[in-house]
């Protein structure tokens, strides 16, 4: 029975020093001396484009560096693990960075681990989800809500074009995760936009699809199903604009608007075929790569402007082939 | 032997009462949402509504299977996930249909047997085992796919949920069938049987000369290849394999097994029940969103729905014993 034992645990033993060696030959390739910045960044999920394009945009800032700065990628799986990445955040903090750039799920959650990590003499950059602490040395975002109202403006806009008159029809926004600063900021920025531009819209109960694709597929067809007079859907992130593609290339009402935040290969694809009217194109690669400059600055002493906000593009069949979109969409989208 | 005869007609009973039930639950919803939307009663509509169910319908037919051998399944998100990703890589390197749907069944149906390996041989307890191999497959599906959403498949692949039968979606079919073979494994095999005689006591049924270690594989690997299945329509229907795909399924499918009157404590559920418990719950859904009800107090009616369904079972229990 030991012997078994001692059996089973070797493969582990083999597993662990590998690791071990791969982790030796990560220091390995940083510079000697004290000027070596290990900065940690933190995504908000590992499973988006979007994100994965923020963790190249700070790679790309340690590449550039000649070794100076090392840059360290760390998050959980899925938006929906609101309390893992708190638990990440903390365990980030204790293995003693110089600095670390977050972008959080959700702000008010990280608030304690920030000032936590203040008090230890780690400076923090706020990317993308604003974190209500005085502690946080910058904060570099699209804004939300601003973002989201101008997709607003260019529903009108497609309306006029197709000599719809909005007056008491509907639109509904098809929302990721209940509760997430970012996804209400959007879903608010919006509703509050076109309201603005049309005062009797009416509304349609907003709805949640657990950032689950075939969930938002489904809810949108019931919402197309249910509502003859819905003329627009707004989608707050990429697997909603993929669910509200599907559903309407499902139901081929391709007379519907649609708007969806942030960028990936179907939503292109579905902006070509008509089934998406467009997508707010963000620049997390810029923010990446600039969160790990600004933190570097921080750490220096430097004092830096509380909030910058980064602008964005919005992706529409007119705009799509434009060289500088092309380019922007390329950093998106990995083929 | 008399005596056993009645506790048999009795459990039979107390199974045909909770079906009778769900039916009653489920033609008070058809009636109110009908009477309510104008929509509802289309057979479009009603179309939507199977194609809906179907994807958790038959990962719930696995998870039956699983809590009437008193387990628990908690990895099938993250094998229908792996189907999904495993079929998405094979179809993008030029790997025919047909083999790439199969090599997907049988990697689960793999998962599936460590999972029963480690439950019977091992006697890990199955909320630990599965719940290891939840995470363990799902960190296999990043690591395959970087992370990243997959997409680019051969038309013939993506005509698979977009095929109907006389009007009624494929994917609603493949439930429907699914869920007669299953109801016939359950009822006609020794299998089903065994499955049944193992979840009411593990000791006796052992005892009686079953072949305890078949059942208990048998039945982590059919729920493993629901899962596969399932996956691979998912994977059609979204025309994408996300790394996260699946994600909390296994709540939902727990949730339809137990409205559909199993117990989790072992030898008791029906696939009728499971059948009917995974309409209601999508009912419960869609009627939501066509009404436009809050979609927070939906989801208070359907957390009432799933604790009374087993509060319910709790009592004919008591009532049962006492008596």
């Amino acid at each position: 029975m030991k012997k078994k034992m001692f059996l089973l645990l070797i493969p582990f033993v083999f597993v662990l020093g590998f690791l071990a060696g791969c982790a030796d030959d990560d220091n390995g390739n940083g510079a000697d001396g004290d000027e070596v910045y290990n900065i940690t960044v933190i995504i908000k999920a590992t499973d988006s484009d979007y994100w994965q394009i923020l963790a190249s945009g700070a790679l790309a800032a340690a590449e550039q560096s000649d070794g100076r700065i090392n840059v360290t990628i760390d998050g959980p799986p899925s938006e929906m693990d609101i309390a893992q990445q708190v638990t990440i955040f903390e365990n980030s903090i204790e293995a003693g960075p110089d600095g670390i750039v977050i972008a959080a799920t959700s702000g008010e959650t990280v608030v304690n681990a920030v000032a936590d990590s203040v008090a230890r003499g780690i400076p923090v950059v706020a990317l993308d989800e604003y974190i209500p602490s005085e502690y946080v040395s910058t904060f570099l975002a699209t804004d939300h809500a601003l973002a989201a109202g101008e997709t607003a403006d260019l529903m009108v806009a497609e309306w006029e074009a197709a000599g719809i008159d909005p007056s008491g029809q509907s639109v509904v926004v098809i929302s990721a995760v209940a509760g997430a600063g970012v996804n209400v900021a959007r879903t608010n920025g919006f509703i509050d936009r076109i309201t603005y531009l049309v005062p009797d819209i009416n509304v349609l109960e907003t709805q949640y699809a657990d950032n689950d694709i075939a969930r938002a597929t489904d809810i949108a067809i019931n919402l197309i199903n249910a509502n003859d007079d819905l003329i627009g859907i707004f989608g707050d992130n990429n697997h909603m604009g993929v669910g509200m593609a599907l559903a309407i290339e499902d139901t081929g009402r391709q007379d519907i608007i649609t708007f969806a935040f942030d960028a990936n290969q179907q939503q292109v694809d579905a902006i070509h075929a008509g089934n998406l009217t467009g997508m707010v194109v963000q620049d997390p690669w810029g923010m990446g790569f600039n969160g790990v400059l600004d933190v570097i600055r921080a750490i220096n002493g430097e004092e830096l402007i509380p909030s910058v906000a980064v602008p964005v593009n919005v992706v529409t069949i007119e705009n799509i082939n434009d060289d500088d979109i092309q380019e922007l969409l390329s950093q998106h989208i990995v083929q | 032997m008399s005596t056993n005869e009645k506790q048999t007609k009795k459990i039979k009973l107390v199974g045909g009462k909770t079906e009778l039930f769900l039916l009653g639950v489920l033609a008070l919803l058809f009636l109110v949402f009908g009477l309510t939307s104008p929509v509802f009663f289309r057979f479009s509509n009603l179309m939507n509504l199977l194609r809906q169910t179907s994807i958790y319908g038959i990962v719930a037919l696995g998870m039956v299977f699983v809590i009437i051998s008193s387990g628990i399944d908690l990895s099938v998100g993250s094998v229908l996930g792996f189907s999904g990703t495993v079929t998405a890589l094979l179809l993008t390197n030029n790997v025919n249909v047909v083999v790439a749907i199969l090599i997907a069944i049988v990697a689960c149906a793999a998962i599936g047997l460590v999972n029963g390996v480690l439950i019977y041989d091992g006697k890990v307890p199955p909320f630990i085992a599965t719940m290891g191999m939840m995470s363990l497959v799902r960190a296999m599906l990043m690591l395959m796919t970087n992370a990243r959403m997959i997409s680019g498949f051969p038309e013939s692949f993506l005509g698979i949920a977009r095929a109907e039968v006389f009007g009624v979606p494929l994917l609603a079919v493949v439930w429907i069938t699914l869920t007669i073979i299953a109801w016939f494994v359950a009822k006609k095999t020794v299998f089903g049987r065994n499955v049944y005689a193992f979840g009411s006591n593990e000791e006796s049924a052992r005892l009686s000369g079953i072949n305890t270690r078949l059942t208990v594989y048998g039945t982590y690997i059919f729920s493993a290849v629901m899962c596969a299945i399932a996956g691979i329509l998912i994977t059609s229907r979204l025309s994408n394999a996300a790394p996260t795909t699946g994600t909390g399924y296994e709540l939902d499918a727990i949730a339809a097994a137990v409205v559909g009157g199993a117990s989790l404590s072992g030898g008791k559920g029906s696939i009728t029940g499971v059948f009917l418990g995974a309409i209601i719950m999508s009912t419960l859904r869609q009627g939501g969103t066509l009404l436009g009800i809050n979609s927070f107090i939906m989801e208070i009616v359907i957390a009432l729905l799933i604790v009374a369904a087993v509060l319910l079972d709790q009592m004919q229990r008591r009532r049962g014993g006492v008596k």
